[in-house]
């Protein structure tokens, strides 16, 4: 797989060069600000670019919107945008109109190798991947007459596993059950929410956050 | 006066020789003496009080009904050849008229003493201002009524005679001079206060220092107990010339308020000592005439208020700030800073242990990394506390939208400016928001709340309601007298509403151009 890694910080960049090589990835490209960042994936058109959202120029989140300008401009590349923060509505922002080859993670979450390549893998094949830390301030939001009252435990952690952006098969791991409960759960869930069963995990991701967000 | 005038030529007639006028002038003869402490005592005002008007009216009834009774009996031929008849007379009996005099005399006595009394009282009552004003009047009266007691004793003791008649002279001369007196009260009166009013003038014209304005009003008015305030319409409030706030006295019989404006405008108050007599007008003219200087020194008086403000609001920010690094410490000393100590510690512990012991080293490392991440939230907690970077890249919309998700009651978000504004004033605004909610949270007991900020007329409105049990004091607590200097700062005003039982509502006015 091919990646282009754009990060101001040489010593994280570096670090995260090292470990998607050492992982079996194909580093294309470094960048150090948004523009090298664009002019690169234009270049190499890799399967993925990961990206730190605060670089130059301005040093706010010109990270993030070099992401949305290279999803609207090559729908085929995957961004994961690395953030120093969560904010869910950078989340939502990134996600728009789709959640296919789109993934937003806290930083820290590199440390946590195999999660974090799973994490790359995913978005470069066209999936999502989404903080939990995000998803679980979404789910946390304080609402009136919430409807996520409604669902069981058990329920709340698969809907959890599912707005990250997580396989049916990846769930039944974490959670240490059959896929086919996991597929009851999520047919629960769905129903109880009102929701249209989605068949493709970025859809369903789309449809949760959809919900959540309202 | 001036019908003291005519009645003294009333008394002349009893100088004629025919009998009807020689009659009427004899016995209405004394009249004037009643006008003249009519004029006493009406002065300076011109109207009696009741108790004057009472001695007044019984003098009056005296000379005129009174003595009739004396005139009834009393034949002039026996006191002079030449006089002529009196036509009054019904018989003469010198009995009679002995005794009728005693009487008419002594009353004459008791009415005489009474007006003096009043008049004592009433220079006793004076201001200084008006004793010094009035005194050749009050002068005047007091000779006059002891003249007349002296004249009304001698005449009673002897009946007639020289004496009497050396008595009527001296009592002639303060008589005489009471109109003169008079005269020279009122344009003593008169010149006092043009010439308090053009003093003014000139100490005004003199570039007087702060202060100064009171004082020259002051001895204008001859009140040492004048103050001065300035009305600052920004604050509606009236300020000293130190930019104290000051509250008018309400209601208070003893001090009197005017206010002076210009263009309409309220711009001062004086208040004064409400008993000085005639002062209204003279406050009046007074007041006018400084109404330029008095412009000049509220605008002095409302920079020294704002100054003072400033002052105390750049402390509190001081305070604020030392307060913040305090708890930034303590929170960077209890939190990151002790678990980075746990975490070198584990690790050097799983490097010595690598070889011997791989199992119980992983567990080390294990905790390490368990330690780093709970550093790295609550690092990421406080640089939010400190700064909330999506405030700065996003603008307030997203940042509030971010605020009101991770508030523990639901928050609705009813008005949300799109357009950034400028950084102070996003920054102000967010943290009006977030200390609200956390107010929310922590006290209000509320079951939801809601955001607005809009922009109108170039400020910012920020609010922030909720459903709780409100009886929230901005004095109590830091949080929100913190926020009310934040916005000062910029110019702007922090009001909150929290009635027992009925919510608390926190708006903001941030001026942002």
């Amino acid at each position: 797989m091919r990646v282009v890694v754009a990060d101001d910080s040489v010593l994280l960049r570096e670090g995260v060069v090292r470990l998607l090589e050492e992982n079996g990835f194909d580093v294309v490209g470094q960048a150090g600000d948004a523009e090298d960042l664009i002019r690169k994936v234009r270049a190499h058109k890799p399967d993925v670019a990961v990206v730190d959202i605060r670089m130059p120029p301005t040093n706010t989140d010109d990270g993030l919107r070099a992401a949305l300008e290279i999803r609207a401009e090559l729908p085929d590349t995957g961004v994961l945008v690395l953030s120093q923060y969560v904010e869910e509505g950078y989340a939502l922002d990134l996600v728009g109109e789709s959640a296919g080859g789109v993934g937003y993670l806290l930083k820290d979450r590199v440390a946590d190798v195999d999660r974090f390549v799973d994490s790359v893998k995913r978005v470069a094949d066209g999936g999502s991947a989404l903080d939990p830390e995000v998803v679980s301030q979404l789910v946390g939001r304080a609402r009136r007459d919430d409807p996520l009252e409604e669902l069981t435990p058990r329920e709340r952690e698969v809907l959890e596993l599912m707005a990250e952006g997580r396989s049916n098969n990846a769930i039944a791991e974490h959670m240490i059950v059959t896929e086919r409960a996991v597929e009851k759960h999520v047919t629960s869930i769905f129903g109880k929410l009102g929701l249209a069963p989605a068949p493709e995990d970025h859809r369903r991701v789309l449809a949760v956050l959809a919900f959540l967000r309202a | 006066m001036v019908a003291t005038g005519f009645a003294w030529f009333v008394a002349g007639l009893s100088g004629a020789d025919i009998a009807v006028l020689f009659s009427i002038g004899t016995l209405f003869g004394s009249v004037y003496v009643v006008t003249t402490i009519h004029t006493l005592l009406a002065a300076p005002q011109g109207t009696l009080d009741r108790g004057d008007r009472r001695i007044v009216t019984w003098a009056y009834l005296l000379v005129t009904v009174g003595i009739l009774p004396l005139y009834l009996f009393y034949d002039p031929s026996q006191d002079c050849e030449n006089c002529p008849d009196n036509v009054f007379m019904i018989t003469d009996s010198r009995t009679a008229v002995d005794i009728a005099g005693t009487a008419i005399n002594l009353m004459g006595l008791i009415i005489v003493a009474l007006v003096l009394r009043s008049l004592v009282r009433r220079w006793r009552r004076a201001t200084p201002a008006e004793r010094r004003l009035y005194t050749p009047m009050y002068a005047a009266g007091v000779a006059l009524m002891i003249a007349l007691i002296g004249q009304l004793a001698i005449q009673s003791a002897l009946q007639q005679g020289d004496a009497t008649a050396v008595a009527f002279v001296i009592s002639l001369v303060p008589f005489a001079l009471v109109p003169y007196l008079f005269l020279l009260s009122f344009l003593r009166a008169r010149l006092v206060q043009g010439g308090a009013v053009s003093n003014l003038m000139t100490q005004l014209s003199e570039a007087p220092r702060a202060g100064r304005l009171r004082d020259a009003l002051s001895e204008a008015l001859e009140d040492p107990s004048l103050q001065l305030v300035y009305w600052i319409p920004e604050r509606q409030s009236y300020v000293d010339f130190r930019g104290q706030t000051f509250e008018l006295p309400e209601e208070d019989p003893a001090r009197a308020i005017h206010l002076v404006a210009r263009d309409d405008q309220c711009i001062a108050a004086i208040i004064y000592d409400a008993t000085l007599q005639e002062a209204e007008a003279h406050v009046r003219a007074v007041g006018a005439a400084a109404s330029l200087a008095l412009l000049n020194e509220r605008l002095e008086a409302e920079l020294r208020a704002k100054v003072e403000e400033l002052r105390r609001s750049r402390e509190r920010m001081l305070r604020i700030g030392l307060e913040e690094r305090r708890r930034l410490e303590r929170d960077l000393h209890d939190g990151a800073q002790q678990r980075l100590v746990s975490m070198a510690l584990n690790i050097r512990l799983a490097r010595a242990k690598l070889n011997e012991d791989p199992l119980a080293a992983d567990q080390l490392l294990e905790g390490a990394g368990t330690e780093l991440n709970s550093a790295l939230e609550e690092l990421r907690e406080l640089a939010r506390g400190i700064h909330p970077a999506v405030l700065s890249d996003r603008g307030l919309g997203t940042a509030l939208e971010t605020l009101a998700s991770r508030a523990p009651v639901p928050v609705e978000l009813a008005e949300l400016p799109d357009e950034r504004l400028p950084e102070a004033v996003e920054l102000a605004a967010y943290f009006v928001v977030a200390e609200a909610l956390t107010n929310v949270a922590k006290y209000a007991n509320a079951t939801h709340a809601k955001v607005g900020v809009a922009r109108q007329n170039g400020r910012l409105l920020v609010e922030v309601e909720d459903d709780g049990v409100g009886g929230a004091n901005p004095d109590n607590g830091t949080g929100l007298r913190g926020l009310a200097d934040r916005i000062a700062v910029l110019e702007g005003r922090l009001e909150i509403d929290s009635e027992q039982g009925k919510g608390t509502t926190v708006r903001a006015q941030i001026p942002c151009g």
